[in-house]
């Protein structure tokens, strides 16, 4: 059962991590470990590794930048910032994710469900 | 015997990334190990253990996998996969070319010593046994399938494949010499394209500049027979309106070609093409001369034609 239920997880998680980044950016800047460990204490990513891959293709994709400041230890850290593209593909993020949890929440019947 | 699982160390760790990872553009390779081990050094400072940080970073295969999976993908793109079999079938059409006029130059083949010489004949044979005339059209024929095989391989594999191939057909063309060898050249043009175009490793950002002096070196080059033409013209050595109308041509090839006109690639290609026919048909003076030529239009065309337009759709794909 527990399996099952990690398999259904992992897969929605997968489609939306991006966007979780993109949500986690947008109330600050945050260097790689910062946000890996928010990231994992969710329990939106499994391993902390594979955010790296992911954050590349987004700077690639020009939904974030990055810029290299001081952190409090006086050694440079890599910061990764939302852009204004990233912004935008948030917001629609935002509205698609409300409608299908919606629709989904419409189709299963609300909380209890009705059929099993 | 039972398997044990141990946490790599933090340079173990990097090095099998930084391994996995050996198919993917060079930046982009380097740019992963680096946040990773930035992250160790973070998480280091932060008071945690070497161990508690490799397993919280998940194997390193799991975090190779999604990079592969692109690259390899990008590898599947259509004008990735239009580019392969356009190459892959220049190089039938090239190396069945290249076996067919190799085998019915008879002086060449003399030279080349591969068959008794009191056997010249007006067959196409030359009065070999049909079975040596047979086999060694199959050798050579078997050249052009070498190279063309990697445009249906594996893209990991083709890789590897495509230069050896590109290299076999460099030393082919080498040891041939200037007689038969030449006939070679556009096979081994070929090779080394397709040698290139399965080179996964090369990002976006290396094709775009590698096209850029592709584009420079291409114009000037396709505006040097036309220069030669000009001075053939001045000195009064060539007659006709032949000249003229190359001129003309080569000119608007080149000037095109440098401002990466659609037309003037096709019309490169096409020039090339009849250029390397008109050097068989006529087997005149400046046999070589026209063949090579031939070649160079061809090929610079051709590239054009596979890889200036990709620029555009790689641009319009990344709007989207």
């Amino acid at each position: 059962m527990f399996e099952q239920r990690e398999k259904i997880a992992t897969n929605i998680r997968k489609g939306v991590l991006e966007y979780c980044v993109l949500g986690s950016l947008s109330s600050g800047d945050k260097y790689g470990l910062e946000l890996a460990e928010q990231l994992t204490e969710l329990n939106l990513t499994a391993g902390e590794g594979s955010l790296y891959p992911l954050l590349a293709r987004m700077k690639a994709a020009g939904l974030v930048e990055t810029q290299w400041h001081e952190g409090g230890t006086g050694r440079k850290r890599k910061y990764y910032s939302i852009t204004a593209h990233g912004h935008q593909m948030l917001n629609e993020f935002r509205a698609v994710w409300t409608e299908i949890a919606g629709q989904v929440e419409q189709i299963l019947g609300g909380q209890n469900g009705e059929g099993n | 015997m039972a398997k044990v699982i141990e946490t790599p160390s933090v340079e173990e760790y990097l090095r099998e990334l930084n391994h996995l990872l050996r198919h993917v553009p060079v930046q982009l390779r380097h740019e992963l190990v680096a946040d990773i081990a930035e992250h160790i050094d973070e998480g280091r400072e932060q008071g945690r253990s070497d161990r508690e940080i490799v397993t919280a970073l998940g194997n390193a295969e799991s975090v190779a996998a999604p990079v592969l999976e692109e690259v390899l993908l990008r590898g599947a793109a259509p004008t990735m996969k239009r580019n392969r079999r356009v190459l892959g079938i220049v190089a039938i059409v090239t190396g069945l070319f290249a076996a067919i006029v190799s085998r019915s130059s008879d002086s060449t083949v003399i030279n080349m010593t591969f068959g008794p010489t009191e056997m010249q004949g007006a067959s196409i044979n030359y009065g070999y046994s049909d079975i040596f005339a047979a086999s060694q059209l199959l050798i050579f024929i078997s050249l052009g399938l070498m190279v063309a095989a990697s445009a249906v391989m594996r893209p990991r594999i083709a890789r590897s494949y495509s230069v050896a191939a590109a290299v076999v057909m460099t030393v082919v063309v080498i040891i041939c010499g200037t007689g038969l060898g030449m006939f070679f050249v556009p096979s081994m043009v070929a090779a080394w394209l397709l040698a290139g175009v399965n080179n996964l490793k090369m990002g976006a950002d290396q094709r775009d500049r590698r096209s850029r002096t592709v584009r420079i070196v291409g114009g000037i080059a396709l505006l040097l027979p036309s220069s030669l033409a000009v001075a053939g013209i001045l000195s009064g050595s060539v007659l006709g309106v032949g000249p003229y109308i190359f001129v003309a041509l080569g000119l608007a090839c080149s000037v095109g070609y440098l401002k990466s006109f659609r037309f003037a690639q096709w019309l490169a290609c096409i020039t090339g093409g009849l250029l390397m026919v008109m050097a068989i048909i006529d087997q005149g003076m400046l046999m070589a001369a026209f063949w090579l030529g031939g070649i160079m239009y061809f090929f610079f065309g051709l590239y054009g034609l596979l890889w200036f337009s990709d620029r555009r759709a790689v641009s319009t794909t990344v709007l989207q």
